[in-house]
């Protein structure tokens, strides 16, 4: 008894130092530049375009990241692209071309990505962990605006940016 | 039935309308928007942010340019730091970068959207000639140092290119005017049409009259001259045609009028310009990389009258330019460019009916590298070919003959530059460029004489060859929200021309290499914001220009008219202040410039020009604007108006003006 008592002690206080750091939360601007990059695909939408946005259910912090999302975007951001986001929970539900994967819902990267490729779009988040493996598109806003594209992920999805735009993006 | 064929109609002309948001020409409104800074192409011809570009450059928005309270090109400019602008009469300015400025300054390339509108007769620019308004300017690009490898001829101390509203991508129009002191007098109208999303075009139009500047001082300059009254009348078109979902075609015609009184090195005129420019251009986003074509034509018209009577020239230039750019992989873009020119004089500064002219061949090529996140590499370089020939007879006083104008003359250029970038703060960028300012048509081919004096070219002018060296470095500062700029620079000019550097008499004069001259300078600049109404900015340069020319200079003058060291201030000092909250905008730029001693003709004689000390002077223009409903806004500005009447040059004083001016968008 003592012993699992010093455990779950040791184990919270590990959580306390050792806890990742609170991440930021996200801005309409991080939602606008995202509106803004897909405006620049070849052969992407335009217009209102719904935006499904993919987590991980059983992580806290992943159902969290899908309400404050969902929240930025209800009533649409954007001009020439309008996002507007919807909670899908799994990847399987997500129909539209734009999906947003979470933090958090690495578990969910894979099946992201296959089903963004099946529907014709991109998988694209504001976490740079993402990127890669689950996201072809990734944006940070602070401290100034960087634009990630994962150049093997886009392969996959068989997504193509207008060249002018291309050349000003960090691709990995 | 004819529901459903109404309802098919309707599909299919939505169908026809709505275009995906391919942006072939930059969005550079929608791209400094999701970037947060300006983009640009100025400095390496490839897309870039401003902070990554291998160039110390400057780009102004729209709004610094509304906000300047400037009503003309020259006016926006003078707050950035390192262009020096001297106004010399109402409408005339000469206006370089890091120094160098003269009467009628060789050494800056203005382009509008691309195409050059210095003048090719003599190479400088008359800004007054622009077609554009100010208020259908998207951004100015201020690049500093040379660029001929990207740009071409004359782009030695830096490049001004000024880049209108793409009118597939911003439809706004606006009309105004503006009543000022000195019987100011301006009116503008821009209209912008989208047919569909596939075709749109702007129209605009600007008339401008006023006074000349009445003040007898200085009227060395002035002797013999009639004064005009300036006035200027412009016409500008522009249509973009999406031809495909990757393609697009763009049409410019423009044309100005204009005339007002000059001050060259041998002494004031009255300057009469009529400018016609067409341009097409036509770009693709293609499997082969990003590939554009312009084709442009410049005509000009230009008569002086002077002390020594009237003369006349007619300049047609021809440009066609091919550029690919294409990202090869994610650490590499390269871009190879082709340019044919066609340059054609016909002037009474030469014999009747005899024409001088050039054609220039150039290819060229740019190659970026992404070394890793942190640091990149640019190179440019290019080779121009330049041919020489002269059709007609020459005059009694010339020497030379057609074989002397069978010259080819081939240059080389380049740009190499690492941008290095150790912090999301630090910008470190380490550059050096050698550009080429090629003798004009006028220093090639002049053969007149006036009276007793006879001027003439000379086809074996060398360019002057510009090589610079910088070491700059950029920090944005989160405490004050602003941004510590700086440069270091050394750069060297060798075989200067002057257009009577050979005095072979006492009345004879031809163009010739006069010498070399070098620079150092330092340039300095913070600027920052106090929350979101007020911000800040202050700008330092300092430049010591060593001359080695034979211009015949003594402690009190020279004998030529060329002269950088002792005609250059040391010290520019800049401070903007500016304010903008809901409705109000109020802003201020104070411009320190220290003292130079500047040359001036003597009246009647040529080969003889004294020194005159202008003094240090502080200037100061200022707005105060409030926006009604309805985007009616109503301001008042002006530019020197700390003091009546300022000496800034050799010329006439310089008048405070003080204006109003009422305008509306839709």
């Amino acid at each position: 008894m003592k012993k699992n008592k010093f455990l779950l002690g040791a184990g919270l206080i590990c959580g306390l130092l050792f806890a990742a750091p609170a991440a930021q939360a996200d801005t309409v601007k991080d939602i606008e530049t995202i509106a803004k990059a897909v405006g620049f695909m070849n052969g992407g939408p335009s217009g209102a375009v719904t935006m499904d946005i993919v987590f991980d259910a059983g992580n806290p912090d992943s159902v969290a990241h899908a309400d404050e999302i969902a929240s930025l975007t209800s009533g649409g951001v954007g001009s020439k692209v309008k996002l507007t986001g919807n909670k899908v929970g799994s990847p399987g539900g997500a129909t539209s071309k734009i999906i947003f994967v979470t933090r958090g819902a690495d578990s969910l990267y894979g099946a992201a990505l296959d089903k963004a490729t099946a529907n014709g779009g991109l998988t694209v988040s504001t976490d740079p962990s993402c990127l890669g493996s689950g996201c072809v598109l990734v944006v940070q806003t602070q401290p100034s605006v960087d634009i990630l594209v994962s150049t093997a992920a886009a392969s996959k999805t068989g997504t193509e940016f207008a060249s002018a735009f291309s050349m000003m993006i960090t691709k990995k | 039935m004819k529901r459903f064929l109404f309802t098919a109609a309707s599909c299919a002309m939505l169908a026809a309308t709505s275009v995906p948001a391919y942006a072939q020409s930059i969005d550079y409104q929608t791209m400094e928007e999701l970037f947060g800074e300006p983009v640009t192409t100025s400095a390496t011809g490839k897309p870039q942010r401003m902070s990554e570009a291998p160039a110390t450059m400057e780009i102004l928005t729209q709004e610094d340019i509304r906000r300047s309270g400037a009503v003309n090109l020259p006016e926006v400019l003078r707050e950035v730091n390192g262009v020096n602008v001297v106004q010399r009469t109402e409408e005339q300015y000469d206006v370089s970068i890091r120094g160098y400025n003269q009467p009628l300054s060789q050494r800056l390339l203005v382009l509008v959207n691309g195409r050059q509108v210095y003048l090719d007769q003599y190479g400088y620019t008359n800004w007054n000639s622009i077609p554009v308004q100010l208020e259908e300017i998207q951004q100015i690009e201020v690049v500093k140092g040379p660029n001929t490898a990207l740009f071409g001829f004359n782009a030695v101390n830096g490049v001004i290119n000024i880049v209108t509203h793409n009118p597939l991508y911003n439809d706004e129009s606006s009309a105004g005017v503006t009543l000022g002191t000195g019987d100011y007098r301006k009116a503008h109208y821009v209209q912008s049409f989208k047919v569909n999303d596939k075709i749109a075009t702007r129209v605009s139009a600007g008339v401008k009259r006023s006074n000349d500047f009445n003040n007898s001082d200085n009227s060395a300059t002035t002797t013999g001259l009639t004064k005009t009254d300036p006035e200027s009348e412009s016409l500008n078109i522009d249509t973009m045609f999406q031809v495909t979902e990757k393609s697009q075609l763009r049409l410019e015609l423009s044309g100005n009028s204009n005339e007002s009184d000059e001050v060259y090195f041998n002494g004031m005129s009255n300057a009469d310009y009529e400018t016609k420019a067409a341009k097409l251009s036509y770009e693709i986003d293609s499997d082969w990389g990003l590939v554009k074509a312009n084709l442009y034509k410049n005509f000009l018209d230009w008569k002086i009258i002077g002390a020594a009577g009237t003369n006349d020239l007619d300049n047609e230039v021809l440009v066609a330019q091919l550029e690919n750019t294409i990202e090869l992989n994610p650490e590499h873009t390269v871009r190879v460019q082709g340019e044919y020119r066609e340059n054609q004089l016909e002037t009474s500064l030469a014999a009747p009916g005899a024409e001088i002219s050039y054609e220039v061949y150039a290819l060229g090529g740019m190659w970026n590298w992404k070394i890793n996140d942190e640091l990149s590499w640019t190179n440019a370089a290019r080779v121009d070919r330049l041919s020489l020939d002269h059709n007609g007879v020459f005059t009694a006083g010339s020497s030379y003959t057609a074989s002397d104008f069978d010259q080819t003359v081939t240059e080389y250029s380049y740009n190499s530059g690492f941008v290095w970038k150790p912090s999301e703060r630090d910008t470190f960028r380490l550059s050096t460029g050698r550009g080429l300012e090629i003798p004009s048509l006028i220093e090639y081919g002049l053969d007149v004489t006036s009276g007793p004096v006879y001027l003439g070219g000379n086809p074996r002018l060398d360019p002057a060859v510009v090589t610079n060296y910088e070491l700059a470095w950029d920090r944005k500062i989160d405490s004050i929200d602003g941004l510590f700029r700086s440069a270091v620079f050394y750069n060297d000019t060798k075989d200067v021309k002057s257009l009577d550097g050979n005095a072979t008499s006492a009345t004879t004069f031809f163009s010739s290499n006069i010498g070399d001259s070098s620079s150092y300078g330092l340039e300095l600049e913070l600027n920052g914001k106090i929350n979101e109404s007020f911000d800040w900015g202050i700008g330092y340069t300092y430049q010591e220009i060593d001359d080695d020319l034979a211009n015949g200079k003594t402690s009190t003058g020279l004998t030529t008219a060329k002269d950088y060291e002792e005609s250059n201030p040391q010290h520019h000092i800049n401070l903007s202040l500016g304010y903008k909250k809901d409705r109000w905008e109020v802003d201020t730029l104070f411009y320190y410039v220290s003292e130079a001693d500047q040359y001036v003709v003597q009246p009647g004689s040529l080969g003889a020009y004294n020194f005159e000390t202008i003094d240090d002077y502080i200037g100061a223009n200022a707005r105060v604007g409030y926006t009604f409903d309805n985007d009616v806004t109503l301001a008042v500005h002006g530019q020197q108006i700390l003091s009546s009447e300022t000496q800034t040059s050799v010329s006439p004083d310089i008048d405070r003006r003080v204006f109003v001016s009422l305008s509306k968008k839709f």
